[in-house]
């Protein structure tokens, strides 16, 4: 079927954006990145964005749909054309380089905030490990998630309190502190307790759980962040 | 167009993947004060690495030893592994899991906190660790983590466009900056390349839209032979858009099912069934589909439905997720339509076990190189493992080779950049209609049909034909967008050249080989032939420009190649 794309375009330079229509040939099974490859190869040369895997696993392509932050190659194209013009733009909360290529680097500013490594005083690794026995006030379906974070940006994108407050380190940096705060295995517990209450820390959080909405890999960040949060009332108590 | 950055290093990695960098962590962990750079074209958690789902073979069970791992990586590749390559493999695989475990990685452990182990084809007991169905992206993301932590400088979205060496010594790589349009020159005394593979000169492929070999393609022209680059692997299991489903998928029991509901591979492979070596069960699919078993859509079925919906939802979930989102099929309740899809670079950039090239200070590890591992075809589980074990092998054999060299003469260096900044902007001076996406729909297209499962003489004939038509024509291809800030044109321009050069070798290497071994089927030399070809092909870039073949024995320890091998 023919479809109508509105998409955020911008030069690399420093002239303003524009907006510019696109009427593609869509076939089913085609994702919107397969849109993005038609347009290229077809219409302009010059159109940017981000890809790499096409399997939703490397995060890299990332933008809103209609408004919503979603990975261009998770997401269907029929469905969304059968519905109207399909509206894109690159990610907010970021500043874009071009068309719909953001800077993430605010985004790697705030995920290496939260010290998103193992921190381990003797640097041992162990030979046998049972969660039961060392994982204090652990949820395991939540490390499974905290581990599925792919580094879209999308949470980031969509996040209203990171837009109100830039102190705010954002729903997947969240995650990346999730999965060190409760492993056993690291030695950095007490730094952690207190950067998740330092300002911009997940007591940021206002909950507006679109995060939990858009992530592509049902890593629940506001779920990660309330755990963390109660882990710590609960100490405190 | 100038060189506006200039940088210096005592190593420079190019590719920011398993195997760069664990050899990063490993050089910041045991050498702090040599200065490492690690340049990628894109973010490192970008890298394909990620993508790998099932899992990284290690004897680290009890009752299992790293001498029966070696023998069933030998005899999976068709005894074409150097045999010395194959033991530093098996023998630190154990280490590589440990080391990644100290580094973070949240493995599958059983109840008594040992490792989970699963079982994957070709091997003879449960030997895949793994972190559910997302091993690779999971190990990727403890690497950047540590990359993070060691302060590891990492030169993001650089994309490196030429090698400059001179009088047999690496001496640096011309890089522009897609966030800024720069152009930086990163010299350094030793080079790395781990670029991964090239899977997408089929088209068809598992591989990421990155994997275009550029690597391969910068040493191949700097005069360093690839080594085997016949030998792509062809994943059994991809969806019809060439997105993979796990070999865990079959580790975890389920079936491969024909139209008329048979499991067919109890034709091919009584005893191992649907965990055959993959090659043997790509080939199966394959010809359940060409004699008309397969179904109307051109696939065959994975069938998980006997598996249950708990064992499916916790041990592959993204299985799961993938069918859905890109098939439309919920393997809880419907088997999933796979046919074969290219998958892995067997062959690669000929590096001794010490991860050295025949150019002195350029190494390459991973996908990029070819020790060789993984021989004729490679085991499910071992491409994890090899980017780990030579990833930290060349963390510590580039130090020791910098211990004794002062660095490449430089005498003729300005001369040869300026060269390669004329090659590079004579890119945007072409005014033909040579096109970049039809010249590689076209190279796709050639590759497929000639050199895909099944080959024999008179298609590859005609198969290196075209494609040395196809690198007549790129000669002339055009780039009409000027600025360097994510130029997609560019880049897929670059990354199409890198790739007719690994398709024109990859063509002339298979055409020479007369025989069948591992992925390499032709219809014409339906066997192994150790007599002629337990040897690998070497091809070269003449100063012509022009492929030149020739062969190198295989490394033989302690294991005797056999002339027949069943599963």
């Amino acid at each position: 079927m023919k479809a109508r794309f509105d998409i955020f375009r911008k030069k690399p330079d420093q002239s303003e954006p524009y907006r510019q229509i696109f009427e593609v040939d869509i076939e089913p099974g085609h994702t919107v990145l397969d849109v993005f490859h038609t347009i290229q190869e077809q219409h302009d040369p010059s159109f940017a964005y981000r890809y790499s895997c096409r399997g939703a696993i490397c995060g890299s392509c990332a933008v809103r749909i209609n408004g919503e932050a979603a990975l261009a190659c998770k997401t269907q194209a029929i469905p969304l054309a059968e519905k109207g013009v399909v509206v894109i733009d690159p990610l907010a909360n970021l500043p874009t380089i071009r068309d719909l290529v953001s800077d993430f680097d605010p985004f790697w500013e705030a995920f290496e905030k939260v010290r998103p490594f193992i921190e381990r005083k003797d640097d041992r690794h162990d030979e046998q490990l049972t969660w039961d026995d060392k994982m204090p006030a652990r949820n395991l379906d939540q490390l499974d998630r905290s581990i599925d974070c792919i580094k879209c940006a999308a949470c980031f994108s969509d996040c209203p309190k990171r837009a109100q407050d830039a102190t705010f380190i954002g729903p997947a940096a969240s995650v990346a502190l999730y999965k060190f705060f409760f492993d056993p295995r690291d030695d950095a517990h007490e730094w952690r307790v207190e950067f998740a209450k330092s300002p911009g820390g997940v007591f940021a959080c206002d909950s507006y759980a679109n995060c939990v909405k858009v992530c592509p890999k049902d890593c629940r960040p506001m779920r990660a962040i309330n755990f963390i949060k109660q882990a710590i009332s609960k100490k405190e108590e | 167009m100038e060189i506006t950055e200039r940088f210096n290093f005592d190593i420079v990695i190019m590719g920011a993947g398993l195997a760069g960098l664990t050899a990063a962590l490993t050089l910041a962990e045991n050498h702090p004060h040599l200065r490492v750079a690690v340049l990628s074209k894109v973010h490192p958690v970008r890298s394909h690495s990620g993508a790998a789902q099932g899992g990284i073979n290690a004897a680290v069970a009890a009752d299992d030893n790293w001498a029966d791992h070696y023998y069933d990586t030998l005899k999976g590749g068709g005894f074409l592994g150097d045999q010395d390559a194959v033991r530093i493999l098996t023998e630190q695989a154990p280490n590589a899991i440990n080391t990644l475990d100290r580094w973070g990685t949240v493995f599958n452990r059983n109840a008594d906190g040992t490792y989970a182990q699963r079982p994957f084809g070709g091997q003879r007991r449960n030997r895949t660790c793994y972190v559910a169905d997302k091993t690779g992206h999971a190990l990727l993301t403890t690497c950047f983590e540590q990359a993070v932590k060691k302060g590891i400088q990492v030169f993001s979205e650089w994309f490196v466009f030429s090698l400059i060496s001179d009088a047999g010594a690496f001496q640096g790589f011309l890089a522009f900056h897609n966030p800024t349009g720069k152009i930086g020159y990163f010299s350094a005394r030793a080079g790395l390349i781990a670029t991964g593979g090239a899977g997408r000169v089929f088209g068809q492929s598992s591989n990421a839209l990155i994997n275009t070999g550029d690597g391969m393609a910068l040493a191949l022209r700097a005069g360093v032979p690839l080594k085997d680059i016949e030998f792509f692997q062809i994943h059994p299991t991809g969806l019809a858009n060439g997105i993979l489903i796990t070999e865990g998928a079959r580790g975890e029991g389920g079936y491969l099912i024909n139209v008329h509901g048979e499991r067919f591979m109890e034709r091919y492979a009584p005893k191992f069934m649907e965990l055959a070596p993959r090659d043997l069960v790509a080939r199966s699919v394959q010809q359940e589909i060409n004699e008309g078993r397969g179904f109307p859509d051109g696939c065959v079925r994975l069938d998980l439905r006997h598996l249950g919906a708990e064992k499916i939802k916790t041990r592959l979930p993204q299985i799961r997720e993938i069918a859905i989102y890109f098939a439309g099929v919920d393997p809880i309740e419907e088997p999933i339509p796979i046919r074969p899809t290219v998958h892995y670079t067997m062959g690669g950039i000929d590096v001794d076990t010490n991860c050295a090239t025949r150019l002195a200070g350029l190494f390459a590890a991973g996908e990029a190189s070819c020790v060789s591992v993984h021989g004729a075809n490679r085991l499910g589980g071992n491409s994890l493992l090899e980017a780990v074990v030579y990833g930290i092998r060349a963390g510590q054999t580039i130090p020791e080779f910098l211990s004794g060299y002062a660095g490449p003469n430089r005498a003729h260096e300005d001369g040869l950049l300026s060269e390669a900044m004329a090659r590079f902007a004579a890119l945007f001076a072409h005014t033909s209609d040579e096109d970049v996406p039809i010249l590689r729909k076209d190279m796709e297209k050639a590759m497929v049909a000639s050199f895909g499962l099944f080959r024999q003489q008179d298609t590859m004939e005609s198969g290196v034909h075209d494609i040395e038509q196809l690198v007549e024509r790129y000669r002339r291809v055009r780039v009409r967008e000027r600025s360097l800030v994510f130029n997609s044109e560019l880049i897929r321009a670059l990354e199409l050249g890198f790739m007719l050069d690994i398709a024109h070798a990859c063509a002339v290497a298979s055409l020479a080989r007369r025989e069948s071994r591992g992925s390499h089927y032709r219809f014409d030399y339906p066997n192994l032939d150790n007599q002629a070809f337990l040897k690998h092909t070497l091809i070269e870039k003449t100063p012509e420009g022009t492929l030149s073949l020739s062969y190198k024995d295989v490394t033989i320890v302690d294991t005797q190649p056999l002339d027949e091998i069943k599963y």
